[in-house]
C-alpha cells in the first residue's frame, strides 16, 4: 500500500519536472518568435491598473522583478562592453546533477557584430560545479582581417569562448582607434598635405617625397608633430 | 504452557507479551500515520501537476493566438486576461534571466552594486580550452577614489602595479588587464595539471606559483632510451604559450636532430600537454 503511494509520488515528481520544463520551453519560444511585438504589449500591460487585488499584487511583483533585471542587464552590458541583442536558450538535458544547454547569442561589441552558438554542460560533483563548452561556432561581421579569421578558427577548435570575447573587446578598441586615426588623417588630407590610404592593419601616408606605412599609435603622435610644424615630409 | 509456569513467570511473561503487543501497536500507528502522510503528499502533488498542466495549456493557447495575430485581450474573461498578462511577464522575465546567464557564461564581470552604490563587486571568470576554471572576486570601493577593498587575486600577480596603471583613469582597462593575466595564469596552471595526468615517461621537474617556467623530463624513444630535459619559459604573462623553449640531453646529437627541432617548435606553438601527446603519437617519446 505504502509502496503504491511512493511509486506514484516519484512519478508525479517526474511529471512535474517535465511540465515545468515544457512550460519554460513554450515561454522561451514565445519570445523567440514574437519578442519585439510582445515588448510593446507588455509596456501597456505594466501600466494597466485593472484586475483584482491578489492578481494585481502578483503582477506588480513580476513588474518589479523585471525592472530590476533590466537594470542589472544594463550594468553588465556597460561593464562587459558586449551588447546581446538575441539570446536563444535550449535545454537539452536537465537532472539533479547535470545540465546541458545550447545557446545562440547575437550582438555587438562596439562596431563588431557577432553570432555565437555554443553548447555548455554543467555537472555538480559534490561541492564543485564542473562546467565546459562542448561546441562552439562563431561568426563575426565588420572585420576583414585575415589574422582575426585565423584566430576565430583556432578559438572554435579549442572551444575557448572566454578568450574569444576578451580578444573581441581588445580588437574592437583597436578598430575604433584605427577608425579615429583614419578620420584624423582624412582631415589632414583635406588640407592637401598628405594622402592617406588605409589597408589591412596599417595606414599608409603618402607625401610628395616619402611613402610610409606604420602602426596606428606612433603615426598619430608623429604626424601631429610634423603637421604643427608645417612641414610636408614625413621621415621614419 | 502458561499453566505449568510459576505465577511470577506468568506475570513477567504476560508483561513481556503485553509490551510486545503494545510495541506492535505503535508500529501499526506509525504505519498508518506514514500512510496518511504519503496519501496527502500524493494528493498535493497531483493538484500541483494538474495546475501545471492547465497553465501550460493556457500558455500554448496564448502562443497560438499570438502566432495567428489574434487579439490577446478577451473582454469576457477578466480573470483569464490577468493570467495572460502573468504569462507574458513571466516569459519576459525568463528571457531576461537567460540574458543574465549568457553574460555570465561568456566570461562577464557579473558586476554587483553593494552598499547603496558605494562599492561594487566584480568576478573574474577563467577558462582554458573550454573548461571553466577558478573564479576570482574583488570589491572596489568607489567613495572618493577607486580603491580595492577586498580580493582573492593570487599574490603572484602584480596587482598593485596594475592598479597604479589603470584603476583611477580607466576601470575597464584595469579589469581587462587583470582578466587577461588571470586567464593566462589559469591556462598555464591547467596545462601543468594536464601534463601530470599524461603519466608515462613525462615528469614535471619544476614549476612555480606564477607558472612562468616549466621543466619537463621525457624519455626519447630509440635503440637506447635517453632522457631529454625540456625547459619552457613563459616570458609574456598574458599568454598561455611559452616564449622560449630549450631542449637538453646528454646525447648532443639528439637535441640537435631535426626531430627534436620540430618538437621544440611544437612546444612553442601548442599547449604543453597537446605537444607531448603529439610527440608520443609520433613515437618521439615514450
Amino acid at each position: 500500500m505504502e509502496q503504491k503511494y511512493e511509486d506514484e509520488i516519484q512519478m508525479l515528481h517526474q511529471e512535474i519536472e517535465m511540465l515545468e520544463a515544457e512550460q519554460e520551453e513554450v515561454l522561451r519560444s514565445i519570445f523567440i518568435q514574437h519578442g519585439d511585438r510582445l515588448q510593446e504589449e507588455l509596456k501597456s500591460v505594466c501600466e494597466e491598473k485593472g484586475g483584482g487585488g491578489a492578481h494585481k499584487h502578483a503582477l506588480s511583483k513580476l513588474n518589479t522583478e523585471i525592472r530590476e533585471l533590466e537594470k542589472d542587464l544594463r550594468r553588465q552590458t556597460e561593464i562587459n562592453e558586449i551588447a546581446l541583442n538575441e539570446c536563444f536558450v535550449k535545454t537539452l538535458h536537465k537532472s539533479e546533477r547535470k545540465l546541458v544547454q545550447q545557446l545562440r547569442l547575437a550582438g555587438h561589441c562596439s562596431v563588431l557584430l557577432f553570432q555565437v552558438e555554443f553548447a555548455v554542460t554543467e555537472i555538480q560533483e559534490g561541492d564543485a560545479l564542473l562546467r565546459r563548452v562542448t561546441e562552439l561556432n562563431i561568426v563575426v561581421d565588420g572585420v576583414e582581417f585575415k589574422d582575426f579569421s585565423a584566430f576565430v578558427s583556432r578559438v572554435e577548435d579549442t572551444k575557448d569562448l572566454l578568450l574569444f570575447f576578451r580578444t573581441l573587446r581588445t580588437f574592437s578598441e583597436r578598430c575604433e582607434e584605427r577608425r579615429q586615426t583614419f578620420q584624423h588623417f582624412q582631415r589632414l588630407q583635406a588640407c592637401e598635405t598628405v594622402g592617406v590610404l588605409a589597408e589591412d592593419d596599417r595606414i599608409s601616408i603618402h607625401t610628395d617625397l616619402v611613402h610610409v606605412g606604420t602602426d596606428v599609435v606612433s603615426v598619430v603622435s608623429f604626424a601631429e608633430g610634423v603637421h604643427s610644424q608645417g612641414r610636408n615630409v614625413i621621415v621614419l | 504452557m502458561n499453566s505449568q509456569m510459576e505465577p511470577v513467570e506468568q506475570g513477567v511473561l504476560g508483561h513481556l507479551m503485553a509490551l510486545e503487543r503494545g510495541g506492535m501497536g505503535q508500529q501499526d500507528q506509525h504505519q498508518s500515520e506514514r500512510l496518511e502522510m504519503l496519501k496527502l503528499r500524493a494528493l498535493s502533488l497531483r493538484a500541483k501537476r494538474d495546475q501545471l498542466k492547465q497553465q501550460t495549456n493556457a500558455i500554448k493557447i496564448l502562443k497560438d493566438k499570438i502566432s495567428k495575430d489574434l487579439p490577446l485581450q478577451d473582454d469576457d474573461d477578466a480573470g483569464g486576461f490577468i493570467e495572460l498578462q502573468k504569462s507574458l511577464l513571466t516569459a519576459w522575465k525568463l528571457q531576461l534571466k537567460d540574458l543574465q546567464r549568457s553574460h555570465h557564461l561568456i566570461g562577464g564581470y557579473d558586476l554587483v552594486e553593494c552598499k547603496e552604490g558605494k562599492s561594487v563587486c566584480v568576478s573574474f571568470h577563467t577558462a582554458f580550452e573550454g573548461v571553466y576554471l577558478d573564479t576570482y572576486n574583488m570589491e572596489l570601493d568607489l567613495t572618493r577614489t577607486v580603491q580595492i577593498s577586498r580580493h582573492n587575486i593570487p599574490p603572484s600577480l602584480p596587482l598593485e602595479s596594475f592598479a597604479k596603471q589603470n584603476l583611477q583613469k580607466d576601470l575597464k582597462a584595469f579589469l581587462q588587464t587583470l582578466s587577461q593575466n588571470l586567464n593566462a595564469l589559469a591556462g598555464r596552471r591547467q596545462q601543468v595539471s594536464l601534463v601530470k595526468e599524461l603519466a608515462g615517461s613525462v615528469e614535471v621537474m619544476e614549476s612555480n606559483q606564477l607558472c612562468n617556467i616549466l621543466v619537463l623530463m621525457c624519455t626519447a624513444q630509440g635503440e637506447t632510451p635517453r632522457a631529454v630535459l625540456c625547459t619552457l619559459e613563459y616570458g609574456d604573462l598574458t599568454q598561455c604559450l611559452p616564449t622560449r623553449v630549450s631542449i637538453e640531453s646528454e646525447d648532443k646529437s639528439l637535441s640537435e636532430s631535426p626531430q627534436w627541432k620540430k618538437n621544440q617548435s611544437l612546444f612553442l606553438e601548442s599547449p604543453a600537454h597537446t605537444a607531448l601527446l603529439t610527440m608520443r603519437r609520433m613515437g618521439s617519446i615514450a
